[in-house]
This record gives structure tokens, sequence and C-alpha cells, in this order.
């Protein structure tokens, strides 16, 4: 099926925010020692599997928006990465300090890194990744994500140190590199990254084919140690039934990001583990709040109101996410807000027919089956809307031209986005004017509100800022999110180290 | 009585089943508002997955609506497009068929190229692309079907007509002035009526297999419409742990195409036609 | 002979460019095009016209379709406008290459099968034998290809484990290590043909058991057996070969659902994708390559008929013919 999916992996969301992640300005993070230990032997071979996103297309350069996960998460390494308990922890960068008002970061390189065909790890790498991700022609994703740094002032005083100029202070700078266009290539690689995949990964590339079996074996000088297994093996397999019987007929070790449905079916085995971890990735239904009737601010909110959220995380989910409250910050984030919305039919009513809509509303939601949660949420939405007068049109959409056909076209629609931190994602989807500002609301109180948080250096009062902004969007905005899912995953119980929400390839291994 | 009657064939059990079954569906889809223990739509999420009992005796899909109710109310779905489609494309096919046969000439041969191209692109292909540009619902499928199912009617009915056209009732019929629609209508309809028949009945039960085939690719009708193949497909994920989702809408589809099939096979028997085969 | 294979494959040639036009206009009318689908949820209209022009999408229709023909007929099938860098010849090669694999193995099984079935089925027609082929080729006919592929691969695949549930080798992969993948989806479409070819060579065998001609044989004192394999069967097969050729052809449209649900490489994932793209390169080199196998089976069943005809043909065929 050519449904392509836009979820982003979870570790690898744009931009991670989890609690207790702000680093102080001018602290310098400890030195992170190189950890090879000869005695330590790969064993096994890893089976994969991953969801054909750009059926065949997917390329190997991390930057490129058909980039071919999971793949490029074993073949390369950022600056940083999280450790299993959510901390930022150094990988190719050793440690890094701001200067004091945080618009100018420095990294200090992680020394005697090779890449697979043997050339040093340098600065001139981390340069060259990072105009990779900004070539215009490549149309990266990462792009917007490190817009705010001054990439042709990054400079590098020597072979092991970057400094990279900002536009605009921000405190929490490092996060931005976690972004998967930030795994880094190799100084004038060109296009043959496509395809050759050379990186200072846990494993180097032996076999591409992301429409069969992509091969890679495990690189004997990792400098982090060699990894768990010797082998893993990529198998593309584009039905999701056809994933979930892959795994339980044992052809796959693990499957990332199943659909609830298959949950209870998983459970059954006792071969299998589930893997359960709350996530902030969220489906919506978006109102265009500068068309008809949708302009009204009451019928906004009465169509925000119509919704049993319980009822939906329990019957779309089966239970594996959170209630929300129609913003997209999640309760695992730092700058969390937490706006309870009770169903409450009789106030919406009334709001409808204050707005001129006493005899009931007819709209019509567009749907696509991009999102596995996009037309369970669509058919309960239109059962619970239609109990307040509002009688709701399904129309479902092919999956492919969605984006560009129906999503910021249609007055109302689903749309659905990874997990983001606060700050990115208010700026990134809500403040006038932004290119995916999907609801074309324009506040300029919650613009105002943004600015003097990214300015804001004290972390109690960025908080605050951060919240209000929150409170504002979700009683005015045009965004209707019920809830946030779970990512579920499921492994065979012989593989182990994999069930933890930013686990490392390189540490997986296979028992008996 | 069957003396007068003495096409009446003599009908075995399989056909009487298949008439039988037949007439259910079209009595349940008919009568679907009163048959129907609940609405189709309505969802109760906190009886979702219900095994069948005797308040849901198919049981409850993930909303928790009612199977049966939904079972019921499918085959009016399944019926208006596959009857719509099938009916469209042997009436259009027909016509053009008879058109094209009854003029001839460079008329034909072109339309006749045109006919044998369509029919050699693989049938899958053509409904994607119709479905993908003009997007999921009712209509679309329907003209997607009409699209691919037509031109083989268009063959089988020229080819028939073809037969007639030189025969003398026709020719004397053009001799004496008639005009074209009157010879159409009167003298060339009534013989290819028995064709029309079987085309159509045939036809009807493949539509209810492309249809339920396009659901299963993801490109069918919109939800919560309660179409079979969609339900088919919305509850394939749990076929382990809840079956009835998967298994009656199924054994709908089934029950439904068989009948069609018995039915048209019935139909050319008495006419003593041969059916096709699928394309 | 030599000039009705002659005429019959000048006729397939004009019949091939009529569906080169049809496909080309077809997805030339779809709205949106090559550019949007790639761009997707980053479509800008800068993007867009960049990407256009790059594509030559800004060309007239009419140009880019003679263009392509003219390479086409060269045998440079130019590449893929969604997977940039990909030859679509190659790309294309391996996958027919493993869908001719599949189907020719559930061709000939299938064809075996539903000829003995049915030939049996018809001799002896409403015995319990005839009866149960007869119901279980019309509930055959009546389950949708995914139901009987996914019932497959649940019990075979999953719940007994023993065959591949899906097919997990390179599209690139030899024929003994795609074999073991190919026994589930191959099984699917033989249960599907065997449902229609089966019926039509029962019918057929029981018309031709019927015909004077046959009742004159056991009047003359032909041994049964004797009237069975050499009046019977043979007369019985010529009005199926058509048939079955087209049943045969039929399978290149079904092999997509198939192939989707056991992720068989064959020509079906690259079929939907390609649609989904408005990859127009490959959707029209599918599409003609399908119309090939189509016309070309056609071809064959035509040609197989006409050369059986001559040293078959009996009082009951010249009757049948007019």
């Amino acid at each position: 099926m050519p449904i392509q999916n836009r979820r982003q992996f979870l570790r690898l969301a744009a931009t991670l925010g989890v609690a207790g992640l702000y680093t102080a300005c001018g602290s310098a993070v400890p030195v992170a020692q190189n950890n090879v230990d000869a005695n330590k032997k790969s064993t096994g071979t890893l089976r994969l599997v991953h969801t054909l996103e750009w059926a065949g297309k997917e390329v190997l350069d991390p930057a490129s928006p058909v980039r071919f996960f999971p793949t490029i998460e074993l073949l390369y390494n950022r600056l940083v990465r999280m450790d299993e308990t959510g901390q930022l922890k150094p990988e190719l960068a050793e440690s890094w300090q701001a200067n004091e008002a945080a618009t100018e970061w420095t990294f200090t390189l992680r020394k005697n890194v090779t890449f697979h065909n043997g050339a040093p790890f340098t600065a001139k790498d981390v340069l060259y990744t990072l105009n990779n991700v900004m070539n215009p022609k490549l149309e990266s994703p990462g792009a917007a994500v490190l817009a705010l740094i001054k990439t042709a002032e990054v400079k590098a005083p020597d072979d092991h140190t970057v400094v990279f100029p900002l536009n605009q202070p921000h405190a929490d700078f490092p996060l931005l590199l976690l972004h998967y266009s930030m795994y880094i290539i190799p100084d004038g690689i060109g296009e043959a990254i496509n395809t050759t995949g050379v990186g200072t990964g846990p494993f180097s590339l032996k076999q591409f084919a992301p429409e069969g079996v992509t091969t890679v074996v495990a690189n004997p000088t990792y400098w982090d140690g060699a990894p768990g297994v010797a082998q893993v093996d990529i198998v593309g397999i584009a039905d999701a039934q056809g994933r979930i019987s892959a795994l339980l007929a044992d052809q796959v070790d693990y499957l990332e990001a199943t659909s609830p449905d298959s949950v209870a079916l998983i459970q059954q085995k006792p071969d299998y583990v589930l893997i359960n971890l709350p996530s902030g990735s969220w489906p919506v239904f978006v109102m265009n709040t500068t068309v008809a009737p949708f302009d009204d601010v009451r019928v906004r909110t009465a169509m925000k109101l119509v919704i049993d959220r319980d009822a939906m995380v329990k019957s779309v989910l089966r239970g594996y996410g959170k209630v929300a409250g129609d913003h997209p910050v999640w309760s695992g984030d730092q700058y969390y807000q937490d706006v309870p919305r009770p169903r409450d039919l009789a106030k919406a009513k009334a709001l409808l027919a204050e707005a001129g809509f006493a005899n009931g509303l007819e709209v019509t939601l567009y749907t696509s089956d991009i999102d596995v949660n996009m037309i369970p949420m669509t058919v309960l939405y239109k059962e619970m809307a239609a109990e307040a007068g509002i009688t709701v049109n399904i129309q479902q959409e092919a999956a492919d031209g969605y984006w560009n056909d129906i999503w910021m076209q249609k007055p109302f629609c689903c749309s659905s986005w990874g997990e983001r931190t606060a700050d990115q994602v208010l700026n990134e989807v809500y403040r006038s004017g932004a290119t995916w500002n999907e609801t074309f609301w324009s506040n300029p109180t919650f613009d105002g509100l943004l600015d003097q948080a990214r300015q804001q250096l004290d972390y109690a009062q960025r908080k605050a800022v951060y919240q209000q902004a929150q409170q504002l969007l979700s009683d005015e905005g045009g965004a209707i999110i019920p809830f946030f899912t779970d990512i579920l995953s499921a492994a065979h119980k012989r593989v182990k180290n994999i069930n933890t929400r930013y686990f490392d390839y390189a540490k997986v291994t296979l028992e008996g | 009585m069957s003396s007068s009657r003495p096409w009446l064939p003599h009908i075995s059990l399989p056909t009487l089943i298949g008439i039988v079954l037949l007439a259910i569906h079209l009595i349940m889809a008919i009568g679907a508002p009163w048959l129907a223990p609940y609405p189709p739509n309505t969802i109760d999420t906190n009886n979702a997955f219900q095994a069948p009992s005797s308040q849901h005796v198919f049981g409850t899909d993930r909303y928790g609506r009612d199977i049966l109710a939904r079972v019921i109310y499918g085959g009016q779905v399944a019926l208006v497009i596959s009857l719509a489609s099938a009916v469209l494309s042997v009436l259009l096919g027909g016509l053009i068929g008879v058109i094209v046969a009854y003029v001839g000439g460079i008329v034909d041969e072109i339309t006749m190229r045109v006919i044998d191209a369509v029919i050699s692109i693989p049938g899958i292909l053509l409904l994607l692309v119709i479905v993908t540009g003009l997007g999921t619902g009712t209509p679309v499928i329907i003209l997607a079907m009409v699209l691919s199912y037509m031109p083989g009617v268009i063959r089988v009915i020229r080819a028939t007509v073809q037969e007639y056209v030189p025969r003398d009732f026709i020719v004397a019929a053009r001799l004496r002035g008639e005009r074209v629609s009157d010879i159409v209508w009167v003298e060339l309809l009534p013989n290819i009526l028995d064709v029309l028949c079987v085309e159509f009945a045939m036809r009807a039960s493949w539509i209810v297999l492309s249809v339920s085939g396009l659901s299963f690719l993801g490109f069918g009708v919109n939800p919560p419409t309660p179409d079979w193949g969609l339900m088919v497909n919305e509850n394939r994920a749990v076929l382990v742990l809840s079956p009835w989702g998967t298994i009656f809408p199924m054994i709908a589809v089934a029950t439904l195409v068989v009948s069609l099939n018995v039915v048209s096979d019935e139909i050319a028997k008495v006419f003593g036609i041969d059916r096709g085969v699928r394309r | 002979m030599a000039s009705y294979v002659f005429g019959r494959c000048f006729s397939a040639l004009v019949t091939l460019f009529v569906v080169a036009a049809i496909i080309f206009v077809a997805t030339e009318v779809l709205p949106g095009d090559v550019a949007t689908a790639v761009l997707g949820r980053d479509a800008t209209p800068k993007r867009l016209a960049a990407l256009r022009a790059q594509l030559q999408l800004d060309r007239p229709a009419s140009a880019r379709y003679m263009d392509w023909l003219y390479a086409f007929v060269q045998g440079d099938w130019g590449y893929s406008l969604a997977r940039p860098k990909q030859a679509i010849l190659p790309l294309i090669g391996e996958r027919v290459r493993n869908t001719l694999w599949l189907s020719g193995i559930a061709g000939v099984i299938g064809v075996l099968l539903s000829l003995l079935l049915g030939v049996v089925a018809g001799l002896k027609r409403n015995t319990w034998f005839d009866t149960l082929v007869s119901t279980l080729s019309l509930i055959g006919m009546s389950l949708p290809e995914f139901v009987i592929g996914s019932l497959l691969m649940l019990l075979f695949g999953v719940i007994w484990a023993l065959l591949p549930a899906v097919t997990i080798v390179q599209p690139q992969a030899t024929f003994t290590a795609l074999f073991p993948s190919m026994i589930l989806p191959a099984v699917t479409l033989v249960i599907v043909m065997v449902a229609y070819i089966l019926r039509m060579v029962r019918s057929s065998v029981i018309d031709v058991a019927h015909s004077d001609y046959v009742q004159m044989a056991y009047l003359k004192g032909v041994p049964h057996r004797r009237v069975v394999w050499h009046h019977i069967i043979p007369n019985a097969l010529i009005p199926t070969i058509n048939a079955i050729a087209l049943t045969v052809a039929w399978l290149i449209g079904g092999v997509v659902v198939v192939e989707t649900v056991f992720n068989f490489p064959g020509i079906g994932r690259l079929l939907t994708s390609a649609v989904s793209d408005r990859d127009l390169p490959l959707v029209q080199a599918l599409g003609l390559v399908g119309a090939v196998f189509y016309i070309g089976i056609n071809i064959v069943a035509d040609i197989a008929t006409l050369w059986l005809t001559p040293r078959l043909r009996t009082q009951y065929w010249r009757v049948a013919d007019e």
C-alpha cells in the first residue's frame, strides 16, 4: 500500500522535550570516554522490519525527505543522543557549552573516531553535514528546525571544535541537534551517501535494498565498543497486517510502532513482549479559523466540547494514550500545561445557538488512512458530534496527495504530527504566518507570548509564559486535539535491551 | 402447468438455495430499517468487541456497533453499488454495443479497437487510476466499476447484434424505412434481452468482489458506511480475537456472490448462453 | 496460418498503441501530478514549479507522450519519475520475472487441476463428487482473493507456522530462495482460478457428452473409455481454451491483491505505489507489460484453437460453429 506514514520515529522525533533536559548556560558536560572493549563479541542476526514508507524510494542520506528508517539509526551517529532515561548525553561530541546569552554554542568533538571507509571524523564532517541539511535542493525536513543556526558563520577553529552562532538565544539548542537530519556524514561524500551509507555508527552497510532485505554488519572498531549483534537485516513490508504476521511467524524480531488493534494478538503469544512507550504524538482535527463557520470562536469551542475524550482514548487507542486538551504540548514535556476539557453537550448546544446554529450545523470532515488513528477517531467524532446537533459528513481521501490536496486546503480535516518540544511546536504550527500553521490562527497575544518565552532565560518564568500560551491556544485556537498516542512496539523475547524509549541499537543483544 | 411453460427448467437444490439466498439478501436490504436490531452506526464504546450474545446476535465491533445491524444495512450498500454499476454497465454497454454493431464501418472499427485496448489493460490498474484520481466514495466507485466492466458488455452485445443485423426481419424493417431507434427498440432489443440479463447478473457478482477488493486495498467507500468489504478490512487486524467482525460480513459477501452466480447460471441455462469468464 | 498469425500480431501492435494512449490520457486527466505526489506536505508553489520544470512536466502532454513512445519502442523505457535514477526496465524486469514465476506455477497447477476436476465432475454429473466439486468451486468464486489469502496466511504462516507468512527475500532472489514464499500466494491464486475454469470445463464436458455425436459413438458400440478419451475430452477442451486464456490473463490483475497480502516482490506492489506516485512512465510501462501478457495469451489461445480444431473437427463442431 502506498500509504505514506509521516510519523517520525519516537526516538528521532524532530526534537524531544523531556523534563529535566535543560542544560544551564555556560556549563560544560563531562567528557565522555571511548569505550572500546576488545573482549566483547557481536553475535547473531537481528531482523527488523520497515514500513516502506516511501514505497521503495528510500535513500540513506539522513537529511533527505525520503530517509530510510530505521537503517540510518544503525549506520550513523549524531553529536548528541538520549540516554535510556531521557537525558541528553554526548555521542560524537564530547562536551558543549554556550556563551552567557545562549547565542553561541561551542561543541568539542570526540577524537579517534573513524568512518566506515577509514576516514577520520573531524569538524569538517559536521560542517558538511549541516550544509547538506541546509541545501535548498535537498528539501530536508531538518532545514526548518536548524534554521536558527547562522550556517554561513559556523566555524571550526580546529579539527575537534565546532562553533554554532545562532540568530536568537536558545537555551535548549543541543536538543535541536537530536534531529535525525543531523546524523553525521563524511565530508564531500555527495550523492553517494544515498546508497553507500558511510557513517561512524555501530553497523556498516553490506547490502542496500529498501524493497527487499537491507543488510548491515557490525563495525568491529566502533568507538563505543563492538555492537551486540553481528548483523542486522531490515525487511521492507508495506502492509501493516503483513508486518504483524511476519513478527508472529518469527520472520522478524522487532516491530516498532504497531497499531493498538494488534496488541491483544501479540499479548496472546508468550514468546513476544509488548513495549508500550508514552509519547507526545498527536492526531488532530484541524479547523480553518478564517473560514465560516470556524471563524467564530463559539463554534470552535462547541466543536471541542462535544468529544468524550476518555471514550476516544479507550476506543481508538484501546487505552494506549493520554487525553489531551486541544494544545499540542504533552505531559512529558517540561513546559506542559494541563487543560481539562470534559464533554459538555449542553454548553456546546448553547454556544452553537448563540453563534446562530440553533437548528444544527453541518460540516464535512476530510480524513485518510495516512495515520492509523485518523479514521477511527473521525468515525467516533461523527457520532459524538451528532448528539449536539452537529452533522459531520466524513470524506475519506486517498493517502497520497492528502497533504497536498486536502490538508490546509479544506476547512475541516485531519492531520497528524510527531512529538515535538513545546517551543518548536508552538512556533512551527501555531504562530501567525508559519508555513505549517494549519489552522490559519493568527493571534498577536499568542505570538507575543512565544517571543517573550524564548528570550526569558529564567526557567520558571519561561515555563509560566509557555503555559499561558498553551492555555490561550487551547481556548481559542482551531485545533481539536483529543489525545496523545502511546507508541506500541513488540519484540521477540530473545531480543534484549530494546524495550526502553531511547534504546541504542549498538547495545541490543540476542539471547539463546 | 409446466407444460404450458416449456422453458421452465427443473430447479435443482443448489439453484433453489441460490435463489432463496438472493431473495433473503433483497428482503434484508429493503427491510433493513425494520429488521436491523440497532442503527448501523451508533457507537457504544463500553461494549466494544462483544462476542455474539442475545443482545448482539453477531457481536459488536471496535466501536461497539452491532455487527448484525451493519451486515443487514451493508446489503443495501452492496446491492446499491453492484446493481447500479451493473445496470449502468449493461445499459450503456448494451446501447453502445447495439449502435456500433448496427452502424458498422469505421465507427465500429475504432470503437472496437479502443474496447480491445481497454480490456487488455489489467483491470486493477484502471480501477486504481480512477480511484486515486477522484477520491473514494460511492459515486466514484460506481463510475470506476462501470468504466471497467462496460467494455466487456459492449463486446458481447456487439457480437450478438452482429448476428441479427443481416437477418431478414431487420433488413425488412430497414427497407420499410423504420427509424433507427424503432429498429433498435422493437426489433433488436427483444432479441438480445437474454444476453443482457446474463451479462447483468454475472457482472453484478464480479462487481461485489471487485468492490471488496478495492476496500481491501484502501480505496473503498467512506466510513462509517456499513460496507461489507470495509467491515472485513476494519476488523481484519483483530481476526483472531474477535473473528465475528470479519466472518459475518465475509459470509454476506460470499452468499450474495453465490446467489448472483447461481441466478446468472440459471438465466444462461434457460436461454442457452455460454457464460463468460471473469476478466 | 502464417498470414493469420501475422495479422493477429499486427492488430496486437495497434491495440498496444491504443493502450499506451489510454493509460497516458487516464493518468494525465487525474488531479495532481508527480510533483505534488513527490513533495507531499512540503509542497509550496515555488517548489512545485521548480520540480515540474526539472521533470519537464511543463511541456505539453502530447509532446511528452510521443517522446516517450519513440524511446519506448527503441528499448529505452526511461527513468521512474518518483524514484530518481532508477531505470524502469531493470526495475520492472525482476518484478515481472517474480510475478511470472508466481503466476506460472499457479497457472500450470491451476489449469491441470481444474481440467482434471472439471472432466471428472462433468463425466460423473450429479454424483456426490460432482456436487462437492461444484459447491467448492462456487465458494471459491465467491470469496475475495484477500480473504482466501489472509486465511491461508493465518493458518499456515502464523498458527501452524509451516510456511513463510510473508515474503522477506530480495526481489532479485533466485527461484530456490523465493520458492517457499511462493507457495501460499500460488495456492491462493490456484483456488480462485480452479473455481472459474473448472465450471467451464465441467459444463463443456456435459454438453459434449450429451451431443448427438457422442451418443452416436455409443450406439456404434465404441467402448466407454475410448469415447471419453478420444471423443469427449478433446472436443470438450477446445471451447475452454479461450476461457482458460482469459482466466490466466486475469491472474495478472488478481496477482496485485495477492502480492499485497503476502508482501511478494512482484509487479503488484510496484503498481499500487506507481499509481499513487503518479509515476507516469512506470504506470505506462506496467500497463503495457500487463497488456502484452493479456494480448499474448489470447493470441496463443487463438492459435492453439485454430491448430487443434481442423484435426479434431467433427460433425458436432461443424454444427456448433455455425
